[in-house]
């Protein structure tokens, strides 16, 4: 109990910090915004996915005030419950991969040994092979048509350089005086690494975290866009792919289907990179720009 | 101290092809023994449809190149002396034909646009940090800071479709038909000026968007890393000594700030390697990450191996090119052996 | 009457910080002989660093040098390096005047050997004959005592601290300047480098002949080295003469605080004392003479009206009670 409000008041702090910096909170709140967008959007909507061939690529209209798709179908509808999975899978495999990161990091460091040497070696080879061809072949050989999963695959490739961050700042970490103190006293490892180190480390693990949601959210798109991975046909994801390939790009009417669901990737993407940016400047005090 | 030396490159060469290694290790094991691999599901599919299993076996080794009755030990023997051979099976959808000829067929378009776009994004990134960085807090670091910015935020593949949608389709900058491909329809590959410029027509848009995609990062350090090194001894004691402006900016604040994006160099080559299948997507154009989409939604098994291990390998290679350039341009690193 | 090589007249400089322009050096005036060895002694603060660089010309962009002159003087011909232009004055750095900053350490670029260090200097100023430079960087790397073969090949990362400070002394007189500028040369290193160091540069002089002038805030380097010592305090020179002078007679409050704060290892007891209060502000200075506040001696004069820097038979003084203080010190001895 003790731990999880150490890990609050932490999180509180990082906010407090990150409303001094405007373009950052700006930031924040986007992301914020989308991501409830997506995740409580389609409870507050009823989406019709009949084709309505009468009403192919018109625009804006009062009806439809983002216009229609190349079966007629209502597009803000779409974007409104299309993000759903596109968030969910990202913010999940963000967090598996910090999770598995931070563990694996902190195993290595703390334990040492074969067991780091090991953990270093796989994750040098995860680090070197290119993570979206790697995607495409998983995707390719084990079949993927749940969120979930893909949000599993994700996580499974993305934890190298976060596994070694995570190492070098425990090591760096454990000499310190306040940490061999502890050690002296003879409190436990698991004390060590909860109560002295972990804080330390929270705001890079945020900045981490909001990183690898912003490749995850990429990765996704990417593969459901080349159509490696089927998911239901009104994630922003496909309606890109379906745009795409059904000639959205050749009429200005018809230009929404591709721009609203690039608009809607791109804010996410946007205000989370923006976040994370500030994050790093409030941490990293030699990327601040004057005081 | 020669001896030094020669240990750090054999130790990176030597780590490269363990790496490779172990790439082509884990495409076996994803072919042949994950459940529900390949080769299971065309067995089940072949006694499905009514074939008896020691025919449906014997058809998955011709077409798959593989021998399922010996053990699984053999088969890894003979599929990793296959690969040293250059061997990589034949295409399952295109009739016979080694994949090494069609990987081949394909993969020099795409080697020719990532090196081209890397080579000038670092080129004009460097340049334009250092730029930044000795007009900082101008109007001109401003602009460029903001473009470099804005500009790594948006992925790859959206920069493509912007690129096709906005100066082809509505300002007609190009034709979006001719332009497809890497060649012209009819053309012959020789070494002719008249061929390079058609390929290069081609390639211009996949090119321009990977030196879009990649060039805000360069721009950002370099500008972070000249600022540092502007700031260190030895920059003022060069100016104590008389040296010329130009000398300073290129030999000893140049030199030194650009050092650190080396080490990036070798994360920018993967990205934008793995990249290729989206952007050559977009752009159908005919380098290997194109040919990856396709055999991987007819699911044609072999090349899509083949493919995988090349990719990998050349970004293993080029890694360890970048990492021998960087420790030429620092004699520090090659003290250290490591 | 020895010869001048370096005159400098009232040098006043003044940068724009985040709480107002500060004058940082207040109308300084010096004359240099002709090889001789001027100290030039203050608290970190003083300005002397600031001084060094304003010699050469290369303050800080936001540093401007609003009046003065500093002028060169080779035989009859007489230079005013305030009216040289960007272009000349790089020919004149190193070549008529060479200063050294501190921290030899980082003096060198990491990824250039010590020989492109030598050849770099000498292209700059027009001497593109490599073998002549080569000549002369072994001729002077044994000065220095330094095995040329040995360093001449390496990288800076690759000698240590002393040998590059060495290296540095001998880059230093590459060009055979005039007037040599050492800030703080012994400071960051060990004791036994530091002698080394002194020696060396003894001999250097008296094998090549320059004049030298060396800032620092230690007062045992002034002791051993110099021929004359200047004392700086907010700004601006406050004592000019000769060394055993400043030791055994000063005439500056300021300097006899100084001096009668180093223990030395004389017989006697001596009573050490320290100045009382700090450095002064440089946006908030006090009226009239600048160390005042901190003064023993001070009386209503010297909170309205500032010393000018009088010169009695060579011995310059800033101070309006200079009898009464060199009275006292001479008592002290």
């Amino acid at each position: 109990m003790q731990r999880l409000s150490l890990l609050i008041s932490s999180l509180r702090q990082t906010l407090r910090i990150m409303a001094r910096n405007r373009v950052g909170f700006a930031g924040f709140i986007l992301t914020m915004f989308v991501v409830l967008l997506a995740m409580l959007g389609p409870f507050f909507i009823h989406l019709d996915m009949t084709a309505h061939t009468e009403l192919i690529y018109q625009g804006p209209s009062a009806a439809h005030w983002l216009g229609t798709d190349n079966q007629g179908r209502d597009i803000m509808m779409q974007i409104i419950s299309g993000g759903r999975s596109v968030v969910y899978v990202g913010a999940l495999a963000a967090f598996l991969t910090v999770a598995v990161g931070v563990t694996l990091g902190s195993l290595a460091a703390v334990v040492g040994g074969w067991v780091d040497s090991v953990i270093n070696g796989v994750a040098e080879i995860v680090i070197t092979i290119p993570k979206f061809p790697l995607l495409l072949v998983l995707a390719g050989f084990i079949q993927l048509d749940s969120p979930t999963g893909l949000a599993l695959i994700l996580a499974s490739i993305g934890w190298g350089s976060l596994m070694r961050a995570i190492r070098a700042q425990v090591l760096s970490l454990k000499e310190r005086d306040y940490v061999q103190a502890a050690r002296a006293l003879g409190l436990p490892t698991s004390h060590l690494l909860f109560k002295e180190i972990m804080p330390n480390m929270m705001s890079y693990i945020l900045v981490q975290f909001v990183m690898n949601m912003t490749d995850a959210v990429y990765s996704q798109v990417g593969l459901v866009f080349l159509g490696i991975v089927p998911l239901e046909s009104n994630n922003w994801g496909v309606m890109l792919q379906y745009a795409w390939r059904f000639g959205a790009i050749f009429s200005a009417n018809s230009r929404w289907f591709l721009f609203v669901p690039i608009f809607m990737i791109v804010l996410l993407q946007f205000s989370l990179v923006t976040m994370s940016r500030s994050l790093d400047e409030v941490f990293n005090p030699r990327l601040r720009v004057g005081e | 101290m020669r001896r030094v030396f020669k240990n750090y490159y054999l130790i990176r060469l030597l780590k490269a092809f363990l790496t490779i290694f172990i790439v082509t290790t884990l495409t076996f094991f994803l072919i042949r023994l994950m459940p529900g691999n390949p080769l299971d599901i065309y067995i089940s599919q072949q006694v499905a449809q009514g074939t008896p299993y020691q025919d449906a076996v014997q058809m998955a080794n011709s077409i798959f190149q593989v021998d399922l009755n010996q053990p699984v030990y053999v088969q890894y023997l003979a599929y990793m002396k296959n690969l040293l051979h250059g061997d990589f099976g034949v295409s399952i959808i295109s009739a016979a034909t080694p994949v090494i000829d069609i990987v081949m067929r394909f993969l020099p378009w795409t080697l020719f646009v990532v090196t081209i776009s890397l080579f000038v994004s670092f080129l004009l990134g460097v340049l334009f940090g250092t730029l930044m960085a000795y007009k900082r807090n101008s109007w001109v670091d401003h602009v460029l800071s903001s473009f470099a910015s804005i500009i790594t935020a948006v992925p790859n593949y959206v920069t493509a479709m912007l690129i096709v949608v906005i100066f082809g389709v509505t300002l007609n900058w190009f034709d979006t038909g001719s332009i497809r491909g890497s060649m012209s329809p009819g053309v012959q590959p020789e070494f002719s000026l008249d061929f390079l410029l058609d390929a290069l027509y081609h390639a211009s848009l996949p090119i321009i968007t990977y030196i879009l995609t990649t060039i805000g990062t360069w721009m950002l350090m370099m500008k972070s890393n000249t600022v540092s090194t502007l700031g260190e001894d030895y920059v003022n004691v060069a100016r104590a000594r008389g040296l010329s402006d130009a000398r300073i900016t290129t030999a000893y604040v140049g030199r030194n700030a650009v050092l650190p994006l080396f080490t990036t160099l070798a994360i920018s080559i993967g990205f934008v390697v793995g990249g290729s299948t989206l952007i050559e997507s977009i752009f159908q154009y005919a380098g290997i990450g194109l040919k990856l989409s396709a055999a991987l939604t007819s699911r044609d098994y072999p090349v899509i191996q083949a493919i995988f291990i090349i990719i990998c390998a050349s970004v293993v290679l080029a890694n360890v090119l970048a990492d021998l350039l960087y420790s030429l341009l620092d004699p520090r690193i090659r003290a250290e052996g490591r | 009457m020895p010869e001048v090589v370096l005159s400098v007249k009232d040098l006043k400089l003044a940068y724009q910080s985040r709480r107002g322009p500060v004058q940082a050096l207040r109308g300084v005036s010096f004359d240099l002989y002709k090889g001789e060895t001027l100290a030039l002694i203050g608290e970190s603060g003083c300005g002397k660093s600031t001084l060094g660089f304003a010699l050469i010309r290369l303050s800080p962009p936001t540093a401007k040098i609003t009046d003065g002159s500093i002028t060169l003087i080779d035989g009859a011909k007489k230079t005013n390096l305030m009216t040289l232009s960007e272009k000349e004055i790089l020919r004149f750095r190193w070549s008529e005047m060479a200063m050294m900053l501190q921290a030899a350490i980082s003096a060198y670029n990491p990824v250039l050997r010590i020989i492109d260090h030598f050849l770099d200097t000498a292209r700059a100023h027009g001497l593109k004959d490599k073998a002549e430079v080569e000549k002369r960087a072994r001729r002077l790397l044994k000065a220095v005592h330094l095995d040329a073969d040995r360093v001449l090949p390496s990288y800076p990362h690759e000698l240590s601290g002393g040998m590059r400070q060495r290296v540095l002394l001998a880059l230093g007189l590459l060009l055979q300047p005039k007037v040599v500028i050492l800030d703080e040369p012994t400071t960051a290193l060990d004791i036994l480098t530091q002698r080394a160091i002194i020696e060396l540069l003894r001999e250097l002089k008296q094998e090549f002949s320059f004049s030298l002038i060396f800032i620092s805030h230690d007062l045992s380097l002034a002791a051993e080295l110099a021929d004359r010592v200047a004392t700086m305090y907010a700004g601006q020179l406050i004592e000019i003469c000769d060394v055993y002078e400043a030791f055994g007679a000063p005439r500056h409050p300021y300097t006899l605080g100084l001096t009668r704060a180093v223990p030395t290892l004389h017989g006697s007891e001596e009573e050490l004392t320290s100045i009382p209060g700090s450095p002064p502000d440089f946006v908030n200075m006090p009226t009239g003479c600048k160390f005042h506040p901190r003064c023993p001696f001070a009386t209503d004069l010297c909170r309205e009206v500032e010393p000018p820097l009088t010169d009695d038979a060579g011995h310059l003084t800033a101070c309006h009670h200079w009898q009464q203080v060199m009275a006292q010190s001479k008592k002290g001895e």
